[in-house]
This record gives C-alpha cells, structure tokens and sequence, in this order.
C-alpha cells in the first residue's frame, strides 16, 4: 500500500482492453493503487495481467459485476485505504479526472463522487439518454436530488461507503444504490469527465440486457426503495 | 372460479405480498431477484379480483374450468422461474 487511494477496475472478458487501461491509468494518475478485478473471464484477461505483473483479484467463477466490485471494496477496506474508486477495463473512462473526484471526497465535500457525462455539459437526446433521463427522474423522487449522469460507473467513495459496500447485500455499484446512500444520509457530488469510447471487446449490455437492466432498476428505485430500512449504520 | 377459491387466492396473493416486501425491507434477498415475484403476486392478486380475466383466456384456449387455467399459467410461471435459476446456477460452476 503505497498511497491511500484503490482504484478497483473490474474486468470481465476484456483481453484486448486491459493492458492498456492499466498502463493508462499509471501513466496518467501514478498517485494510487490499483487492483483489477478479474470476474472469472473466459478469454486472456488473467494471463495478459499475470504477465505484465498487474495486481490482480482472480475470482474463481463469474460472478457478476456488482459481486467483482464488492470483492475489490472488501479489499480496499481490509487493507485500510482512505478511497476507492471503480474505474472500467474497457478504456471508457479517462485517468486524467480521478484528480477531480479524489479532491472532491478528499476535501469532505462529499462522500461519493461520481464522474459524470453530464455535470456541465447538456446531455444529447437518444434512446440511451432517454433511459437515463427516467432513472434521473425517479432518483430524484426517492432521494430529492439530481443525478444528471446515473449510470456513470466511475465512481469515488470514502471509508464510510466502502465500508457500506463491504458489509451489506444489496449495496451495489447500481444507481439505486446512489438513491438508497442519499436517503441514508450520504453526500454525493457529480463532477464532470469525459468518456470514450469502448476499445475492443463486447460490452454487457444488448438490446434486449439494456431493457431488462432498466426494468430493473426501476423496480427497485420506483418500488423496492419505498420499503427499504434507511436507518442501517453507514 | 368459486368464491372460496377467489378468497383465498386473494388472501394467499396479500399474504405473499407483505412476506416479499418485507424480507426487501431488511435487504436479505437480491433486489433484482424481486421483481418476478412481485409480478407474480400482482398477477395473483389481479385474477382474483378479476376472474372474468381467466373465465375469458380459459374459453379462447379450451380450458373447461377457468381454475385450471389459473394452475396451467401458474406452473408455467413457475417452470420459468425454475429453468432461470437453473441456468444461472450453471452459469457459475
């Protein structure tokens, strides 16, 4: 442990975009630790980490994105680092803004901090876009605040919310998540990034994932948050 | 569809409702894994107050008594959800 930021990159299947998010990321912001998260891949991505000597959390099976970032937060908590961000494998996101997030959380402004597309800058009208406007619109009925960008995955929380993420079901690298941390009392800020495209490689969502995704989610932000206990200790 | 059967498919319905929602309140079950069983329930709960809705469905597809359309939807419903579990659970060994 050589600095009190983990950066948890999460990689499944992402053989031709691993190499370079990680050298990417130790070029651009050399002041953090990282880990990356591989979630049982059934291409290179181990054997490319391996020899380039990446630290890395080899999980034995698949287990889903949310479960791959809770090993790296449990980590990052047993290993007693201050911050921990999640930051995609797959290139999209830009070291270049962790300096941002890091300052906001770092300075007590708040205690997660979320890279967002859309902070400053007006978002364009698509059919994604679309998605993630109505996720906005029932964060903010559960919560009572905007989150212009609540699908960004790059996200940089305190010990508190690690701690969270560590010891509880259902606290997951999802936007209810976001909406449920409010409602208990947790800061969030959204600071503005730019993202990439992804590299190489297949992302997880399709057609058909994306609308299931969505369902989902608003399940649980426009139905399951009204019932869920907001007085567990963060 | 009997009155009987209808009572207690409502309170069945109700009673299964208020179990789900609140093991989601403590949070010991998937958020995600949820959403069938709510609908589920929902499902229930609208064709007992609603029977018209099987007595229709039963006759379209030449099921004599509309109650045993309800066991046909429900096995179905639960066949699905079987295979899903199945198959996730596949998926990770």
């Amino acid at each position: 442990m050589n600095h009190d930021l983990l950066v948890i990159i999460p990689a499944y299947n992402e053989a031709g975009n691993i190499e370079k998010t990680v050298l990417n990321l130790q070029a651009q912001y050399p002041c953090c630790d990282y880990v990356v998260v591989n979630d049982g891949s059934e291409d290179k991505t181990a054997e490319i980490c391996a020899r380039n000597g990446f630290h890395m959390i080899d999980m034995p099976v698949n287990v889903g994105l949310a479960h791959a970032v809770k090993a790296g937060m449990i980590y990052a908590y047993e290993s007693g680092y201050a911050f921990a961000l999640q930051f995609d494998a797959d290139g999209q996101h830009d070291a270049r803004y962790i300096g941002s997030l890091y300052h906001a959380v770092r300075t007590g402004e708040c205690d997660i901090a979320i890279g967002s597309r859309f902070a400053s800058t007006a978002a364009p009208f698509t059919a994604r876009m679309l998605g993630s406007r109505i996720l906005s619109l029932l964060l903010f009925l559960v919560c009572g605040q905007w989150i212009k960008d609540p699908t960004s995955g790059m996200r940089l929380f305190n010990r508190r919310v690690m701690r969270a993420y560590a010891q509880y079901p259902n606290i997951n690298p999802e936007p209810d998540t976001i909406g449920f941390l409010i409602s208990c009392g947790i800061k969030v800020a959204e600071k503005q990034v730019e993202m990439h495209d992804r590299e190489a490689g297949k992302s997880m969502f399709n057609v058909f994932s994306s609308l299931d995704y969505m369902a989902r989610t608003a399940f649980s932000l426009g139905f399951v948050q009204w019932f869920r206990k907001k007085d567990i200790e963060i | 569809m009997t009155p009987t059967l209808r009572i207690l498919l409502i309170l069945c319905a109700l009673a299964y409702t208020a179990y789900t929602i609140r093991k989601m309140r403590a949070s010991t079950v998937e958020i995600g894994d949820m959403l069938f069983w709510i609908v589920f329930s929902a499902f229930l709960i609208l064709i007992s107050i609603f029977p018209e809705i099987m007595s229709w469905l039963s006759e379209k597809i030449g099921i004599q008594a509309p109650v045993n359309a309800v066991f046909l939807l429900v096995i179905g419903l639960l066949s699905i959800s079987v295979f899903r579990l199945q198959s996730s659970f596949r998926h990770s060994i």
